[in-house]
């Protein structure tokens, strides 16, 4: 009980009361703890299987087998009837019983009385609704539309039907909508420019590569199922070589790892290919047959990179430059798989164009194991009918308005005529996930209501008025697929939700119910509707015929899992590219009309400013999806708080000693946290990983600048944000 | 013969990810801070060019048990095939054995009040399953080896931070990291 | 901390076993000790005896199925522990009776027995702590200390309640004094040997030293160890207070010596 309290309330950064606590909707005493011991729920009987899918934010979107045990989750692990899964899951898949079971889970509706009080009290459903509701239709009748209503929902659960939350809002009107995405804008509006479309070869087929070089991407962490066949075809004797300012745990395991200098990429790949066509390595025939634009590029080459010069920009030394350039033009195939983390800079798009165009100029696209891959969205061709109810009859506006996700505060804050007023956050935690959250929280300061509706007490929440506790996949249904992998996952129910625990669906047809009471007909969205019904209606012919199956039931009858048909898994295989010309476009009018050169040519890093000359790189860490499973306690238990990498040249400079508590500060904001003196970082630069801890009242982003990256408007609507740009200075504090 | 069963540890492979502690954890329904398996950082320059290096470990079903001599009810058993046995039944929770153990490994239930340790899910290997830390590790980086079958050719028994081998002989080896070429600025 | 119950234990056990032995080898040799007092003393020694017991019982996770902790004498040196101290605890509860029944003979004779099943038990509790896993435990200095605190504290322990009785008769604080001077040769030993053990010794030769109870340790020692020096040559200073004094500072002093013993128990 004590103990219990205790972490509620450091949880909470002692911003409540005790006695506010006792009226906290949020698991506390009657929590399990633990779990009910196997045996037990064993002998009283009745063991089932649930398929389920792991819906976060994940190259891997697992498939998931559930064990029921007496209405109880005893186990939960991989399918292995899905060869990418192969029956396990990574350490946060791993802590989902966990996940559903955790203490701290948000138990029913609660209103807060004071934003950031502490000070939450429980409310039925149709309180929350009818709160909600109101708020709604009295916005609509002050100023003449939705539009003052904000929707910002991204990476949380990316099952399919939770699309409900963005058709419950175009369900009420013309709304206005944090557009884009954190993840991959700038790449991906680069490979849009160069060949029409993301799109990434079947990851299993890292086992046909000779060569494999993961440039900025950290799949031991970030992807650990695309791990085993990058491990296995090393073991084969395929190269593995890895590119990245840090010694990550990929390039731990690396053949070669090349320590480039952050954002100089570009030049990294320009050096590369000028020794290639010095020496006459590239694929003069696919060039010529399936790409526009080669001969402005290769006199590009010629006239404005020497590999000296890339040296010099990049610290990768001439000979490394050359040898790598030769062992990547002459392997066939070579794969380069491209992180997201990598484009996370102000000319991360210029980078990716540089990339692709080594793999293009040495005709690695278009071939099984090899490709320049990066993200795909080939089988996400669902129907989406949550979305399609449209606006109700007399909305007023003409559209949805847009502001950029990754730099939201500040345009909430822009946004007027109308303004914003109201928010809705689901599957987000902006006020941990965002840079600047100083700015995120003056823009919810200008709210009259905010609602988010979450599974556990994170920074967003704790700045809301109401939360509207959700669901975990195994208490919803589902459909789930990849931007990496090539299967499809059915998600069922397994049990029963916990507390008063609602899925986004349901939420949106319990609101639009209240809504349609309170106004009938203000919101378009159905008001009832079984789940296993919307799922299905997802489904169309053509993923049908892709995945070979008949129904979303007839793939929960037969393994769960289904991977798509051989004619999309290579990508570019008919080498038709999605472009205006129909080719590979090294010279991109499309790229011009966006405001960029049409060449892939070098651009600039962001240069330090002199008061702040150390480089903080925020990547993704290894026990956490962003806001996600770090704070769980079985993986507290293994790292229980955040930390600075630093490496001992520079520590020593600022007479830092291991575990000593440092200050880093820029002028956005500063934190304080312990160091780790490690040579796993570059001297230039310090560390942190990003996510939400528990208990701790900063997150990575307090000094991170919502400076914009390159590219993003043509595929993505908006520029994605420059999060390793981002210059600090540190102190002992 | 009887058999020497052992677990193998491929530290080449291993990413350090912590899915085998955590699939135990999950599947024995562990308390929050309690391992059967762990996972530990090894030192950074283990192999020369420094490197994210660990090495997951368990109960390491030793020769020489230090763990049975300690128990006072004689709760620990050693099966033909090697497989330490603790059985929980008979523990008074004195807590002794984990004293006693030089790898720290058996830990205190703090709900059953009682010790716990890597059973090495000889109930799963009876009936022809893998243990879940070696079925559940996304690298493959765990195996079961009858040593006295096989001696896997690159496999050593001692590493660095792993306790002097000669008290228990544990029956855990491991293969090392090969070093990889590294160009580094710093 | 957690480790309280045992310190507690160690403590007790080794007290009443040293004053046992003391008592008996008293009545033994002098005869002069009255018959209300040595029942009075040896109820006492098998109050704290038993008071050790149940003690110790804290530390179980299963105290009702402590019974089983014999269960593996053939080789457990805990079994062995529980085991002969056990038989201690019940043959000195049979040595008060022999006293309230004044039988000068049985009395003997159970004492005899008690006192080596008694010292077997220190024994096997010393040897249950001298394991390779914990090398700042795995010396003699562990059995030398474990025998050092029923020497210093039973003597002076029994000393004490003759004095308080008015019965006593011979030099107290000449085996206290040996004792402590063997004891201090044994702490030097003992940090020698850490220092120039493996790391996890150092480290626990480090984190005794650099804490606070070391100091009061020592302190309430040396304290200690000079009034019992005063006491050898002075008469007067062999009275019931002056024993109480030292005897709560030396009581202080094996505790917190013990107490360290737990705490700084690095493991490999
Ligand atoms: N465990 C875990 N898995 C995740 C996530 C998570 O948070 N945790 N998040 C998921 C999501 S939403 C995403 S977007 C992906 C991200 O997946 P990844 O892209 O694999 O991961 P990141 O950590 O963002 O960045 C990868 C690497 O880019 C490197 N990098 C940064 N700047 C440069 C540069 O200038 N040049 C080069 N060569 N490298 C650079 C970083 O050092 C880092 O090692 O992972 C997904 N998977
Ligand atoms: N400094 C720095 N910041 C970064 C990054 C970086 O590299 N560095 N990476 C960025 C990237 S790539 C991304 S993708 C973003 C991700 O940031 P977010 O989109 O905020 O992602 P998550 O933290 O995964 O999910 C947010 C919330 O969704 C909740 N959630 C989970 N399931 C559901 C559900 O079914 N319904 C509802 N309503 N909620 C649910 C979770 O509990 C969690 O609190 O972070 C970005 N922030
Ligand atoms: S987080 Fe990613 S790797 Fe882990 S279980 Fe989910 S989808 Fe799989
Ligand atoms: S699951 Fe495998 S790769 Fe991950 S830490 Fe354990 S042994 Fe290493
Ligand atoms: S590792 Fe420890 S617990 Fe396991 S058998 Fe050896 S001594 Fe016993
Ligand atoms: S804790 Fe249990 S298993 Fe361990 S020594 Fe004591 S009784 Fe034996
Ligand atoms: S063998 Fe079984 S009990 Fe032992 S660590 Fe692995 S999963 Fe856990
Ligand atoms: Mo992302």
């Amino acid at each position: 009980m004590l103990t219990e309290n205790f972490s509620r309330r450091t949880f909470l950064k002692g911003s409540a009361s005790l006695s506010a606590l006792l009226g906290l909707g949020v698991a506390t005493s009657q929590a399990p703890k633990g779990l009910i011991p196997k045996a037990q729920a064993k002998s009283n009987g009745k063991v089932e299987q649930f398929f389920n899918a792991c819906p976060r934010n994940c190259y891997d979107t697992c498939s998931i087998v559930t064990t029921v045990e007496d209405g109880r989750i005893t186990f939960i692990t991989g399918n292995e009837k899905n060869t990418y899964t192969k029956g396990r899951l990574c350490v946060k898949g791993n802590t989902y019983p966990r996940v559903v079971y955790s203490p701290d889970r948000i138990k029913y509706p609660m209103r807060q009385k004071g934003r950031g009080s502490g000070n939450w009290e429980r409310i039925s459903w149709d309180e929350a609704y009818t709160i909600i509701a109101n708020k709604i239709l009295d916005i609509k009748k002050e100023y003449g539309s939705t539009l003052p209503i904000c929707l910002n929902k991204y990476s949380g659960n990316f099952n399919i039907l939770n699309y409900a939350t963005e058709g419950m809002l175009s369900s009420i009107g013309y709304t206005t909508r944090a557009q884009g995405t954190p993840c991959d804008p700038a790449g991906s509006d680069a490979q849009g420019f160069d060949m029409g479309a993301p799109y990434n070869n079947d990851p299993e087929q890292f086992l046909d590569a000779d060569y494999i070089i993961l440039w900025g991407a950290n799949p031991a962490w970030t992807s650990a199922h695309s791990m085993y066949f990058i491990e296995q075809a090393k073991e084969r004797g395929t190269k593995l070589v890895v590119i990245d300012p840090l010694i990550t745990q990929t390039a731990s395991k690396a053949d070669e790892y090349i320590q480039v200098k952050a954002s100089t990429d570009g030049a990294l790949a320009l050096g590369m290919i000028r020794y290639i066509l010095d020496h006459q390595l590239y694929d003069q025939n696919w060039v010529s047959q399936n790409s526009i634009g080669f001969n402005e590029f290769f006199s590009y080459v010629k006239n404005n990179i020497t590999v000296e010069w890339a040296a010099e920009k990049t610290g990768v030394p001439k000979p490394v430059i050359e040898r790598i350039a030769r062992e990547y033009a002459t392997a066939k195939p070579a794969n380069i798989w491209i992180g997201f983390g990598m484009q996370r800079h102000v000319n991360g798009g210029a980078m990716v164009r540089a990339i692709d165009a080594l793999a293009a100029i040495t005709g690695n696209i278009g071939k099984k194991g090899g490709g320049v891959n990066y993200i795909g969205e080939e089988t996400w061709g669902f129907n989406y009918s949550t979305m399609g109810f449209g606006a109700p009859e007399g909305s007023g506006g003409e559209a949805d308005r847009y502001v950029n996700m990754n730099n939201f505060g500040a345009q909430v804050l822009d946004a007027n005529d109308p303004p914003i007023k109201m928010m809705w956050i689901a599957c987000r935690n902006p006020m941990a996930q965002d840079p600047e959250p100083t700015v995120v929280k003056k823009a919810f300061d200008q709210m009259d209501l905010i609602v988010t509706a979450d599974l556990y007490m994170n920074k967003t929440v704790e700045y809301s008025d109401i939360v509207l506790p959700v669901t975990t996949p195994f208490e919803s249904v589902g459909v789930n697929v990849s931007y990496w992998h090539y299967w499809m996952n059915v998600n069922e129910q397994a049990i029963k939700p916990l507390y008063e625990t609602k899925s986004d669906l349901e939420i949106a047809m319990g609101l639009s119910k209240k809504l349609n009471q309170l106004k009938p007909g203000s919101c378009t969205f159905p008001v009832t509707g079984d789940p296993l019904e919307w799922v299905e209606k997802e489904m169309n012919d053509d993923i049908k015929a892709l995945f070979n199956v008949k129904s979303w039931d007839d793939l929960r009858k037969n393994g769960g899992t289904a991977k798509a048909n051989e004619s999309i898994t290579t990508a570019w295989k008919d080498l038709k590219f999605r472009t205006p010309s129909g080719k590979y476009e090294f010279y991109s009018k499309t790229a011009a009309e966006y405001g960029h050169h049409p060449l892939p040519i070098f651009t600039e890093e962001y240069k330090a400013p002199k008061e702040y000359p150390i480089r903080c790189m925020s990547p993704h860490w290894k026990f956490g999806i962003h806001s996600q499973f770090q704070h769980q306690d079985w993986l507290m238990a293994i790292q229980a708080h955040p930390f600075l990498e630093i490496h001992p040249d520079l520590a020593k400079k600022k007479s830092i000693r291991d575990q000593d508590i440092v200050k880093i500060i820029n002028e956005t904001g500063y934190m304080t946290l312990p160091a780790k003196i490690t040579k796993m970082v570059p001297a230039d630069t310090v560390v942190m990983y990003e996510g939400w801890w528990k208990g701790v009242n900063y997150t990575e982003n307090f000094t991170v600048k919502a400076l914009q990256e390159d590219m993003g408007e043509h595929l993505k609507g908006q520029r994605g944000i420059a999060f390793h740009d981002n210059f600090v200075n540190i102190e002992k504090a | 013969m009887a058999k020497k069963l052992g677990f193998l540890v491929n530290i080449e492979r291993c990413i350090g990810c912590h899915a085998c502690e955590i699939s135990c954890k999950s599947f024995y329904q562990l308390e929050p801070n309690m391992r059967r398996r762990r996972v530990q950082e090894l030192p950074e320059d283990v192999v020369g060019t420094p490197v994210r290096a660990f090495v997951s470990t368990a109960c390491n079903h030793c020769d020489d048990p230090a763990c049975k001599k300690a128990c006072p009810v004689g709760a620990y058993t050693k099966r033909e095939d090697g497989i330490v046995v603790h059985n929980q039944d008979l523990c008074i929770g004195c807590q002794m054995c984990g004293k006693a153990c030089p790898y720290s490994v058996p830990m205190f239930n703090p709900v059953k009040k009682k010790m716990d340790k890597c059973s090495m899910c000889y109930d799963r290997l009876d009936v022809g399953q893998l243990p879940i830390c070696v079925e559940k590790c996304p690298l493959e980086a765990i195996q079961i080896v009858d040593y006295n079958e096989v001696q896997p050719a690159n496999a050593v028994s001692e590493i660095p931070t792993f306790a002097d081998t000669s008290i228990t002989h544990p029956t855990t080896h491991f293969i090392l990291p090969k070093p990889g070429k590294q160009s580094r600025r710093f | 901390m957690h480790d309280l119950p045992l310190v507690i234990f160690t403590v007790l056990s080794q007290l009443a076993i040293g004053g046992f032995v003391t008592l008996w080898w008293f009545d033994r040799k002098n005869k002069t000790i009255t018959r209300s007092t040595g029942l009075i003393i040896s109820c006492s020694l098998v109050v704290l005896g038993g008071i050790a017991v149940l003690v110790s019982l804290f530390h179980l996770g299963q105290p009702f199925a402590a019974y089983r902790a014999i269960l593996n004498i053939r080789v457990s040196w805990l079994s062995r522990e529980v085991t002969f101290y056990g038989a201690f605890v019940g043959l000195s509860l049979l040595y008060a009776w022999f006293w309230l029944k004044d039988i000068p003979a049985r009395r003997s004779l159970i004492g005899g027995i008690a006192t080596i099943i008694g010292a077997i038990a220190i024994f096997s509790s010393a040897k249950i702590y001298m394991i390779p896993a914990i090398p700042a435990w795995n010396s003699v200095t562990t059995m030398f200390t474990f025998f050092l605190t029923s020497i210093i504290l039973g003597p002076l322990f029994v000393g004490l309640l003759l004095a308080i009785r008015g019965e006593l008769s011979m030099n107290i604080s000449g085996i206290s004094i040996f004792s402590l001077i063997t004891a201090a040769m044994v702490m030097i030993l003992y940090f020698s040997s850490l220092q120039s053990g493996l790391p996890q010794a150092v480290e626990a030769a480090r984190l005794t030293t650099h804490h606070f109870i070391f100091w009061i340790r020592l302190f309430t020692f040396v304290i200690a160890f000079a009034i019992l020096s005063l006491s050898i040559k002075n008469k007067a200073m062999c009275n019931a207070k002056i024993y109480s004094f030292v005897f709560v500072l030396l009581f202080i002093s094996e505790f917190l010596a013990r107490f360290q013993f737990y705490e700084t128990a690095n493991h490999l």
